[in-house]
């Protein structure tokens, strides 16, 4: 397809998208219905020498230019803002509450409220190298065009449905708070962009609005799913930077001794009364510790986002959500433009940033495997086990693999796949995208 | 309850417009029956899809028939049939505890995509108001003329259907007010639309007629040089002919015969048609004498306008088997019929005595501004003073010798007559030209003699047994009356039926296929006998029913629950005489109701939040502990706890009408 084409092409979806919004903001239920029955009754009733459906259009036709004319005489004067919670999980429903304030005197009922949702738009790059799930087992038509496709990433791109509810009777000077429900359909950041608040006309049919400004974030974490009691072998091993890293975690808390402050020390280490006596930092020196640490490794070396990146996200949250922080570490290790190394404990951060974390992980198409496994080496020694989720297997994964278990360090490799390649080692356990739930479930 | 008003009536108006009055009230009661019933059947979203597939295909065998039988104003006929068509997927709809039907169910390019949870193909939508909305179309398809009661039965039918649903933002006097407004802005405006169709169509006409010349009018008893210059442009198939075993075919089978020539114009409209004589004891028309022929042929084509000239064989008898309201002919032997289906046979028996009638001075009329020419192209040929079959072998050698037959006619000049163009400068054209030509020289030389338009009968096709007359093979020749009476005289070089059959497209034997399969039906269907007919269908219909009857009524189904479909059981059973549902009803109005899922301790915590002005709300408290016990205590209340709850929602009704103006 042409380069000029395909922007035509996706110019004339975003004016179709948006249309289609307007419509479905602005236009009540009925409303839609009616622009329906008006399509149908134009194109049967075109002649009007043979049926008297054109009666049916007029009328209805009128309804609609009617019920029209209400709108700009909405002038609103509410106020609203939105009460989100801090997480959200993909796929489950999370309600939140909005306040709506009618500050003025005068009562108000049958305001309807919808959620912008604010979205970045494709270029053609994006728009022509997505694929929808299941995009194959659509028509031809559909395929070739693509606006499903489009429809999907704007879905996507927004991470819901926007939500809507009824704000009911509002007396002059009342705040009333509105349940609305948000159902994410990807993980990450979901962004509000406005509230609209709008009324209908007296038939029912095109809604008058209003528009609150009011920009908010919120996450949405990963799907998790249980996973049984996991035995990984291998117990505590010394840990370099001692409790400054890890505080109450490990054996005991000695302290060795005290020394003068140095540039990077934390500041809970100062020595605040040996501060006070000689008028300049000293910090205390502890004895260094020995705890459990295991590494959580996640394996990004893919094209795009699909549905076996996602299942692997999913089970290393599910693992963060397994593991327990409070009496060991634990460290989430992937390559993006780097290597990231993110760790979860008692003092250092909760399980929390982990998820967060791995709420925002894409896919690394050109990152490098070998920096992967040359950043595991170097804390092969600190760690105590090690769970590696992989994407694919091939003989840079298995060599990972190799030097992990040669310098001793306990595994547990997890394959996403729909089936166990021909050539996969006993060592690696093989789990469904489709039945993450079943197969983690069985984990020992 | 108005909407269930509303989906009967305009069931019954669509059982009155459309013709299914003896269906629509059986319909009604199914319908109606649903809300009675105390179950549901269990039906599965696979069984919806079912449902739905055999309920497409249903639908489009009815388009395939109606467009058969009726070309394409079938698929109006099949709008008019569709609420009875997609009456099951309703009935079933009503019936089964789903309480609406998957968009997957409806469209097949969404089943595939519940898979994929997508969230549109999961979508359950009420089938009630799409359908409601499709009755009103459907009536409104089948009624062709002006109908006083449409309109505002249509009226009616909308504001019973969408009372329920209007905003709860104003009060009921604006909604009334609004559709007062509509109602007359609506019908105003559909006399508009009807008024603005007629002159959007009469500055059409004017512009086309000034655009590409006025060629033909509507009776055809005129026509214009290059009329059938653009029939030949099309190669489908316009009549079958098929002569009685053993009959030899005419080779050619005039449509209409014309006398008087200007400006590149024939007409007969000086001889208006006049209505032919039926025959006695026969479905069939007289159209000379006694009706008898000594040969006869079946002609079957299509007359999508239901009127226009049929064509006959020279010496036409008498008709018969022809459905049509008037038959007509002029005294040049033009057959006009009106009011007939849009596919007709006739048959037609020829031959014998008898036929065109005699010449007259007309049939020597030469134009005005081609007569000079015209003489002196005679003189050159030296036809006066011969027979006129010499005169007219001569003509044939001289068209033969010097002119062509080419279609597209590229060198024409306008600064002449085309004729004069014609038989002077170009010498090339279609049998029009040679046919005009040769009536106005025979003329010349002293022979009477007719225009005459029609079809030359060249091409036979084993695959329907019959001959086949395409537009292309739309032709024109000379009626001269020679020394046996009236004779046809062919002009046209005969190389012309080879030079068209070479413009006939790679897909015509696709098309070919089709056409002969659709006349094949429609024969069909008029060959049936009716009765016989329609006592199977209803057989088996009757059968069919019995098995989905005994079918249904095995079917695990499912009691409703008490208030089921609505919360806060506002459905029938204990306790529904309560006030206090009056009281709710009102609050309501108002969108100060409960909410779907919401508790009394909940709703009237909210309440209290609210503040409502003139609802006492420990009362309220009071009156809804005694409701929820009037409602779900077995035990019910004592004849003074009913009393005591009157009193309270009588109180607070007061207070409420009182301090809110509700």
């Amino acid at each position: 397809m042409p380069p000029l084409f395909k922007r035509l092409l996706l110019r004339n979806f975003k004016i179709l998208y948006l249309t289609s919004m307007w419509t479905r903001r602005r236009f009540t239920p009925t409303g839609r219905f009616l622009l329906g029955v008006l399509v149908f009754a134009g194109a049967l009733g075109i002649d009007t020498r043979i049926n008297i459906v054109h009666q049916l259009f007029a009328l209805t036709l009128c309804s609609v230019l009617f019920a029209m004319l209400w709108a700009p005489f909405f002038r609103g004067g509410l106020r609203a803002r939105r009460l989100l919670p801090r997480y959200a999980t993909v796929g489950q429903a999370m309600a939140y509450g909005v306040e709506v304030e009618n500050p003025g005197r005068r009562s108000r009922r049958g305001i309807h409220l919808i959620d912008e949702l604010a979205i970045a738009y494709p270029d053609v790059d994006a728009f022509f190298h997505a694929h929808e799930p299941g995009e194959g087992r659509r028509n031809w038509f559909d395929r070739k065009v693509g606006y499903p496709r489009w429809a999907w990433m704007m879905l996507q791109r927004a991470g819901a449905l926007e939500p809507e509810g009824e704000v009911g009777w509002l007396p002059g000077g009342a705040t009333e708070r509105v349940v609305l429900s948000l159902t994410p359909v990807r993980r990450g950041w979901i962004d509000f962009r406005r509230l609209h608040l709008l009324r209908a006309d007296p038939l029912g049919v095109f809604r008058g609005r209003t528009l609150v400004n009011e920009r908010d974030r919120l996450l949405v974490l990963p799907r998790r799913y249980p996973i049984a009691a996991i035995d990984l072998p291998g117990g505590q091993r010394y840990q370099r930077g001692g409790v400054s890293l890890a505080s109450q975690i490990g054996e005991s808390e000695e302290l060795v001794g005290l020394r003068d402050y140095r540039p990077g020390d934390p500041l809970r280490k100062l020595h605040w009364k040996a501060l006070a006596k000689l008028g300049h930092p000293i910090v205390k020196e502890y004895r260094d510790e020995y705890f459990v640490r295991h590494g959580l490794v996640l394996d990004t070396f893919c094209d795009s986002g699909g549905d076996d990146f996602e299942a692997a996200i999913s089970v290393a949250a599910s693992f963060v959500m397994r593991l327990d922080t409070r009496d060991a570490l634990l460290d989430l290790l992937f390559v993006g433009d780097r290597v990231h190394q993110v760790t979860a404990g008692r003092h250092t951060a909760g399980r929390e940033l982990l998820l967060e974390t791995l709420a925002c992980v894409a896919p690394s198409p050109k990152g490098d495997l070998h920096l992967l496994t040359e950043a595991l080496e170097a804390r092969a020694r600190q760690l105590s086990g090690c769970i590696c989720i992989l994407l694919a297997w091939d003989e840079p994964r298995r060599r990972m693999l190799d030097k992990l278990e040669a310098r001793g360090t306990p595994l547990l490799a997890l394959l996403i796949a729909q089936a166990a390649p021909p050539d996969l080692d006993g060592r690696v356990r093989v789990l469904h995208p489709r039945y993450l739930e079943r197969d983690l479930g069985r984990l020992r | 309850m108005s909407s269930r008003i509303a989906q009967g009536l305009a069931l019954l108006a669509w059982g009155w417009w459309a013709g299914f009055l003896w269906l629509a009230p059986l319909l009604v009661a199914m319908l109606e029956a649903s809300h009675r019933v105390k179950w549901r059947w269990d039906f599965s979203d696979r069984e919806f899809d079912r449902l739905t597939d055999v309920t497409v295909f249903a639908t489009l065998a009815a388009v395939v028939y109606a467009i058969s039988s009726h070309g394409s104003h079938g698929v109006l006929l099949v709008v008019t049939w569709t609420p009875m068509l997609l009456f099951p997927l309703l009935a079933a709809q009503r019936f089964s505890h789903l309480g609406g039907v998957q968009m997957g169910s409806i469209f097949l390019s969404l089943r595939r995509r519940r898979r994929f949870g997508d969230p549109l193909a999961l979508r359950r939508v009420d089938l009630s108001l799409p359908y409601l909305a499709l009755c009103l179309l459907a009536a409104g398809t089948a009624v062709a003329e002006l109908d006083p009661w449409f309109f505002p039965v249509s009226l009616l039918v909308a504001a019973l259907a969408l009372y329920p649903v209007r905003s709860s933002a104003w009060p009921t006097g604006a909604w009334v007010a609004s559709l007062a407004v509509v109602a007359m802005l609506g019908f105003a405006t559909q006399q508009g639309v009807r008024q603005a169709q007629y002159n959007l169509e009469e500055w059409v006409i004017y512009w086309l007629q000034g655009l590409i010349g006025d060629h033909q009018d509507p009776s055809e008893l005129t026509t214009a040089i290059g009329r059938i210059g653009e029939l030949k442009l099309s190669d489908r198939i316009a009549w079958q002919l098929s002569p009685d075993s053993g009959a030899r075919v005419p080779e050619l089978l005039p449509r209409a015969v014309f006398r008087r020539y200007g400006y590149g114009r024939w007409s007969a409209t000086e001889l208006e048609p006049k209505p032919v004589p039926p025959l006695l004891g026969d479905d069939g028309w007289r159209l000379r004498g006694d009706g008898e022929g000594t040969r006869s042929l079946t002609l079957s084509g299509d007359l999508p306008d239901q009127q226009g000239l049929l064509p006959l064989p020279q010496g036409a008898a008498s008709i018969s088997g022809l459905l049509a309201e008037s038959v007509r002919m002029n005294e040049l032997g033009t057959l006009a019929v009106d009011g007939t289906p849009e596919f007709v046979r006739y048959r037609v028996a020829y031959g014998g005595e008898g036929g065109y009638m005699p010449p007259g001075e007309e049939d020597l009329e030469l134009p005005p501004n081609l007569e000079a020419t015209l003489r002196e192209i005679v003189q050159r040929l030296g036809l006066a003073g011969l027979s006129p079959r010499q005169a007219a072998a001569r003509l044939e050698v001289w068209f033969e010798g010097e002119f062509r037959y080419t279609l597209f006619r590229r060198e024409m000049r306008y600064d002449i007559p085309p004729l004069r163009d014609f038989l002077l400068h170009s010498k090339a054209g279609h049998c029009e030209y040679f046919a005009t030509a040769g009536v106005l020289l025979l003329r010349a030389a002293g022979v009477p003699a007719r225009y005459v338009s029609g079809f030359a009968v060249v091409e036979y096709s084993d695959l329907s047994d019959s001959w086949l007359l395409r537009k292309r093979h739309a032709h024109a020749w000379v009626l001269m009356h020679g020394e046996d009476g009236w004779e046809n005289a062919d002009f046209t070089p005969a190389a012309w039926v080879d030079e068209e059959a070479e413009t006939a497209p790679w897909w015509g034997g696709i098309s070919d296929l089709w056409t002969l399969l659709d006349y094949a039906m429609q024969r069909a269907a008029m060959d049936r006998e009716e009765d016989e007919g329609n006592l199977l269908y209803y057989l088996l219909l009757a059968v069919l029913a019995a098995i989905l009857a005994k079918r249904l009524y095995n079917r695990p189904k499912r009691l409703l629950a008490e208030g089921e479909a609505d919360s806060w059981g506002w459905r029938g059973g204990q306790g529904m005489e309560s006030p206090f549902l009056d009281l709710l009803e009102r609050l309501r109005a108002r969108d100060l109701g409960p909410r779907r899922g919401e508790t009394g301790g909940m709703w009237l915590e909210r309440l209290r939040g609210l503040a409502p002005q003139g609802l006492d709300l420990e009362m309220m408290q009071e009156g809804l502990r005694l409701h929820y016990r009037l409602r779900f205590d077995p035990r019910g209340l004592a004849p003074e706890e009913r009393a005591r709850l009157a009193e309270v929602v009588r109180g607070l009704l007061v207070r409420w009408r009182s301090g809110s103006g509700g």
